[in-house]
């Protein structure tokens, strides 16, 4: 209801919105924002409540830290503001109990991003421990914690960054277990992710290593997406990255692997 | 105006095959064709020469940055290709064809002013205000729905004009003044949905001709010279819609020369300035050949783009303050799920063809 009023009455937060983008933009980050960041988080509007949640990480607000949380954990937030809330707690490098706590629940929020940002940031603030990664895996597996180790998230998004989590944080054989599954996704950027989580895990777990290596010449090449690229502007982007440098940047050993083979055939370039 | 020559068909009897929509077609589809194959090279150096280059985008994280700098406003040679092959070719007295051509053309400056100004800022987010954009839109469905509607301009008598037809029923509703504001909500919606599809290499160009060829099957029955083949199929005649096949198949033409620049890898994007043109023509040649019902299940893949833009942007993150698609319009949110680029837009491709063939299937089940 709040944000239907806020919707048909944009213009009581339009002019307070431009201004919090502006500071966002802003080159140095903004600083005495208090009053204003507390009216804005209570805001109808969860644009300028979003707004708010990134001002805080800009401004690198110490006082307001708590409410960053609060929001996180608030499922009536809107999706959006919870989500970004989570990347805040990422980018602000909060090593903090609460904030570990925060995000552990974040695993479970109903809203895929705040998933997906909630796994990423614990894979980037957090040292591995068990609790860790026994909340990925819940979070893997839905509701049926405890259940075989079969993955039930639906959303792809969550799986990939529940994979580069697990990289980061697997401890146990489940973990190993987690990601060998994930190695046979449905989508292959999922596929792809749990072979560089399989990888990264066990370069810390070496007797695994053997069993890992077999599972990864396992895993399905198959592909439903490419990135082509532009060999022309490739080639051009090099050669004027050297000219930069001056002439001294332009050897016979810097240049050489420009040129195009005109036998070998210009689509077997590799970048 | 080769349409001309029939009168001197007493003085070279070839002349005569001037006079049938069917020689014209072929002769329109040549043209266009010939025109976007001879002029693209041409136009193209001249837009990278002007600067008409794309703009950098973000879609949500989406890495398009790759094709930045690929020439946009390509819109220009497919409306030189189609104005040069309707002009030459259809029969220009028609008034339902000088709609048409008034909507291209109409369209087409909406798109390349609006081009130009994101050229000029380099910024795809400040070219033409949305609210300008609509409310040109919105004069051009007012303009078209009086034409319409009142007596000595309307192309068809009262009760046609005010009557909404209804695929799969043989009756329409007679929607009276309404139709106006029909024709407005109408028009918006073709354009604008057109607009949103257009954001993949040949994505909008090829649904685009699927549509056009459908409707120029609809104009073909209801407007044929012996009404008994509109009758026979529970239509109502709709006398002169016939030279709207010679426009369609000039639409033809210029859309093949068009993806010939624009499949991918794209030479040159069509821009606003193609697609908003695509979106009036369209939906302007719906509303002559009355089957506005039919575009939305001919174009369902235009449907769908901008059925997902709306739903994700008002519904999703206006109202809700989440995303209800990862991304939006919909080949936008297929991508980011790991789809190829020409993996979309064939698929979509292939869905527009079954939709078209949907839409065929009403001139017959009713």
């Amino acid at each position: 209801m709040r944000s239907l009023v806020a919707l048909l009455l944009p213009h009581r937060w339009k002019g307070k919105l431009a201004e919090a983008e502006r500071l966002l933009r802003a080159a140095t980050p903004p600083t005495g924002l208090g009053a204003k960041l507390d009216a804005w988080l209570a805001s109808p509007a969860w644009e300028l409540r979003n707004a708010a949640v990134k001002l805080i990480a800009r401004a690198r607000d110490h006082d307001r830290y708590a409410r960053l949380l609060a929001k996180l954990g608030d499922r009536s937030e809107a999706g959006i503001v919870r989500r970004n809330a989570a990347e805040a707690v990422a980018r602000l490098g909060l090593r903090t109990a609460p904030a570990r706590a925060a995000l552990v629940r974040a695993l479970a929020d109903p809203y895929w991003e705040v998933r997906s940002e909630a796994a990423m940031a614990l894979a980037g603030l957090f040292p591995p421990a068990e609790d860790l990664e026994l909340a990925l895996l819940q979070a893997l597996r839905g509701s049926r914690a405890g259940a075989a180790p079969r993955i039930r998230e639906a959303n792809f998004e969550v799986r990939m960054a529940c994979a580069l989590a697990l990289g980061h944080l697997g401890l146990s054989r489940t973990a190993f277990d987690a990601l060998r599954a994930l190695a046979d996704d449905d989508s292959w950027l999922v596929r792809s992710q749990a072979a560089v989580a399989i990888a990264h895990f066990v370069g810390r777990h070496p007797d695994l290593f053997g069993e890992a290596r077999t599972r990864l010449e396992e895993v399905d090449r198959l592909s439903e997406g490419c990135v082509p690229y532009f060999i022309h502007r490739e080639v051009l982007d090099f050669v004027l990255r050297a000219v930069e440098e001056g002439p001294q940047a332009l050897t016979a050993e810097r240049l050489g692997p420009c040129y195009l083979s005109p036998k070998a055939g210009w689509n077997r370039v590799r970048r | 105006m080769l349409y001309l020559l029939r009168h001197l068909e007493d003085w070279f009897g070839p002349f005569r095959l001037f006079g049938y929509w069917s020689f014209r077609s072929m002769g329109a589809v040549v043209t266009a064709l010939a025109v976007s194959l001879l002029l693209g090279p041409l136009v193209i150096r001249l837009l990278r020469r002007h600067g008409a280059r794309d703009q950098g985008r973000t879609f949500g994280g989406l890495n398009v940055a790759s094709k930045e700098g690929t020439p946009t406003m390509g819109g220009l040679l497919l409306l030189a290709s189609l104005f040069t092959a309707s002009l030459l070719w259809c029969d220009l007295s028609n008034q339902q064809v000088r709609i048409v051509l008034a909507a291209a053309l109409y369209f087409g400056s909406i798109g390349a002013f609006d081009d130009i100004l994101k050229i000029r800022h380099h910024s795809n987010e400040r070219g033409l205000a949305r609210h300008w954009k609509y409310t040109a839109q919105i004069a051009f469905g007012l303009l078209v729905g009086v034409l319409f509607l009142t007596a000595p301009s309307s192309p068809y008598d009262h009760q046609v004009a005010h009557t909404l037809v209804l695929p799969l029923w043989s009756k329409g509703i007679y929607l009276g003044a309404g139709y106006l504001l029909f024709v407005v909500v109408f028009m918006v919606l073709a354009s604008n949905s057109v607009n949103l599809t257009d954001g993949l290499d040949g994505l909008a160009i090829v649904p685009a001709m699927l549509v056009a060829a459908v409707l120029g099957v609809f104009a073909f029955v209801v407007g044929n010279p012996d009404p008994e083949m509109a009758q026979r199929l529970l239509f109502r005649p709709l006398p002169g819609c016939d030279e709207l096949v010679v426009f369609v198949s000039a639409f033809l033409g210029a859309g093949a020369g068009f993806l010939w620049f624009n499949c991918h890898p794209a030479s040159v994007f069509m821009g606003d300035t193609g697609s908003l043109a695509l979106g009036g023509i369209l939906g302007t040649l719906a509303l002559l050949v009355k089957q506005e019902l039919v575009f939305f299940i001919a174009g369902g893949i235009f449907v769908v783009e901008a059925g997902s833009s709306f739903i994700q942007d008002y519904i999703g993150l206006k109202l809700l303050g989440r995303r209800i698609f990862f991304r939006a319009p919909y080949h936008h949110s297929l991508m980011h799920q790991g789809y190829g680029e020409t993996k979309v837009t064939v698929r979509f491709w292939i869905l527009s063809a079954i939709f078209a063939v949907m839409a065929l299937a009403t001139l017959k089940v009713r």
